[in-house]
């Protein structure tokens, strides 16, 4: 998958343009999938930390 | 049959139900944190679409002269075209300089910038509200309101990124993030900014999954004119919770409410206890109001709004009926424990334990969606239940550690009774950690305060000091007091 690039500065920015602000919507509605990975991210430190108790039984 | 013997069943049933409620927000918290990567999928960019409805600001303004230019200003350097911004500063009778500052701001920008007067001033937030709102509502110019307080700094693009979800008329109303942005922040603001990203860009996603969100922020709340109008044209005057309430007569109209975590608003919080204090019990107290006044919506699932569902309202009472959870848990572990019962420590652990987790997992994604923040408060992050109940998560999670292995690194061994205090202690944390919040407060206003204070805080949880609030917030409205509105001080600290 090809990284899209950075949203340019608009010309404008009081009327920055459709095409500027439909990008700027669909790069917010992208950035939202970034939650998957960091809750996952969170849950393997908790799952790390009981794995921890676990394995050395303190 | 054996009368006592079933008597202590049944006392044991009772405790272990009473240890059972301190679960349900632990639960609860963790239920609406695993919602949040569903806001994914369910989000409402999808019906998003570029659109620049007229929009009037409504500031209103009460002895703000040391931040009402800089936020006029700032507003008026939104990314958001001229011709449909116009700002309405409602002076609240204000005695400092405010008047003159915003009369000098009409004049530098003229059609775009007006000074309401109210003669009469101190009646609240909302009364000064309604004095702008009934202005613009006069003519038919604003498509939309945007209610904000004199202190917030708007980033420029995110009035534009708020506008864009009226694009779908169903919307009534969109909320941003606000942002802790003091300059000079301290522990206690960093705390804050902290809370505010679990309670925003956290649990606000969690809510726009669900589809109900249980308030609009007091500082960045946007309404199209149809919803205002729609709610009676004005805000609620007889509570303190005149944003909630207002969030909830939207949705109760069948509009939507959208938080939009991509518009950010900064905002000055307060940098002492007392102060947090003040704010807080007003909202905490505006929260009892609104759940007497909104009793028929609990629970009861309805086709209009969300506000209903089983899932918003476990969520709701979670909050609002913490503190008591919190107590009933501990007298069940108490209880437990002088009744010698072998349960004890087993529900102690999986109590702890899933606190721990809850914890670990709610910080670990908060920390994750504002670096910024979770950055400069790296020590707020670690330390948000408190050093002591860190500490006794450990005790759950790893027992042996703390009772044997520590101990004997420095020669000493727990005695009988040594470990039955060290247990008691333990066990009775939770409403020694709100009197540790209750204590903090007091001694902030003593010499050593600067010092001991924050000290207190990292020891006892800022967790603790919110929970202390809200029990504050009920003995308030048991006792029937005032109810007045605390003008929460604001210096201008707020830099981008």
């Amino acid at each position: 998958m090809t990284r899209r690039a950075e949203l340019p500065e608009p010309k404008d920015r009081r009327n920055p343009g459709e095409a500027f602000l439909a990008r700027e919507i669909d790069d917010n509605r992208r950035a939202e999938f970034w939650l998957i990975p960091k809750t996952f991210l969170s849950l393997a430190i908790v799952a790390a930390l009981i794995v921890l108790r676990e394995v050395f039984k303190l | 049959m054996n009368w006592f013997l079933l008597g202590t069943r049944v006392l044991e049933i009772v405790l272990l139900a009473f240890v059972a409620t301190g679960a349900i927000p632990v639960v609860v918290g963790a239920y609406s944190f695993l919602l949040i990567p569903l806001h994914a999928i369910r989000n409402h960019y999808s019906r998003a679409a570029p659109y620049f409805p007229r929009v009037a600001i409504v500031v209103p303004a009460w002895n703000e002269g040391a931040v009402i230019a800089t936020s006029i200003d700032r507003l008026m350097a939104l990314d958001y075209p001229l011709d449909r911004l116009r700002i309405y500063v409602v002076d609240d009778a204000s005695t400092d300089d405010t008047p003159r500052v915003v009369t000098a701001k009409a004049k530098q920008y003229p059609g775009s910038v007006f000074h309401l007067r109210r003669n009469k001033g101190g009646e609240g937030k909302a009364h000064t509200l309604n004095h702008g709102i009934r202005v613009v509502l006069e003519d038919d110019w604003m498509q939309a309101l945007l209610i904000m307080d004199a202190d917030v700094i708007y980033l420029p693009n995110s009035l534009r990124r708020m506008t864009r979800h009226f694009a779908d008329p169903r919307v009534g109303a969109v909320s941003a993030y606000v942002r802790e942005g003091s300059a000079d922040k301290n522990y206690l603001t960093r705390y804050i900014g902290l809370e505010y990203v679990l309670s925003q860009p956290a649990s606000r996603r969690a809510h726009n999954v669900l589809g109900a969100q249980a308030c609009l922020a007091g500082g960045a709340q946007l309404h199209t004119r149809e919803n205002l109008l729609a709610i009676g044209g004005r805000i609620d005057t007889s509570s303190l919770a005149e944003d909630t309430i207002t969030t909830f007569e939207t949705q109760l109209r069948g509009h939507r409410v959208v938080f939009e975590p991509h518009a950010v608003v900064l905002a000055e919080e307060p940098g002492s206890i007392d102060a947090l204090w003040k704010q807080r019990l007003r909202w905490a107290r505006g929260n009892v109001t609104v759940t007497a006044r909104y009793r028929k919506v609990w629970f009861r699932p309805s086709r209009t709004h969300r506000l209903g569902s089983i899932s918003f309202g476990l969520i709701w009472f979670s909050l609002y009926l913490l503190p008591i959870a919190m107590i009933l848990s501990s007298i069940g572990l108490i209880g437990l424990l002088l009744m010698h019962s072998n349960l004890a420590t087993v529900v102690f652990r999986a109590l702890w334990i899933l606190a721990a987790c809850t914890y670990i997992f709610m910080l670990g994604l908060g920390a994750q969606l504002d670096w910024g923040i979770s950055r400069h408060a790296w020590r707020e992050v670690l330390t948000f239940p408190g050093v002591i109940s860190m500490f006794i998560m450990l005790t759950a999670f790893f027992p042996g550690l703390v009772e044997r292995q520590i101990p004997a690194m420095f020669d000493v061994k727990f005695t009988q009774e040594g470990l039955f205090a060290f247990t008691e202690f333990i066990y009775t944390w939770i409403p020694l950690s709100m009197l540790g919040a209750v204590l903090a407060r007091r001694v902030e206003k003593t010499r050593i305060g600067r010092f001991l204070a924050p000290a207190m805080i990292y020891l006892v949880g800022y967790g603790s000091l919110l929970c202390a609030i809200t029990l504050d917030s009920y003995l308030k409205e048991l006792q029937r007091a005032e109810a007045k509105w605390d003008k929460t001080e604001k210096t201008g600290r707020v830099v981008i």
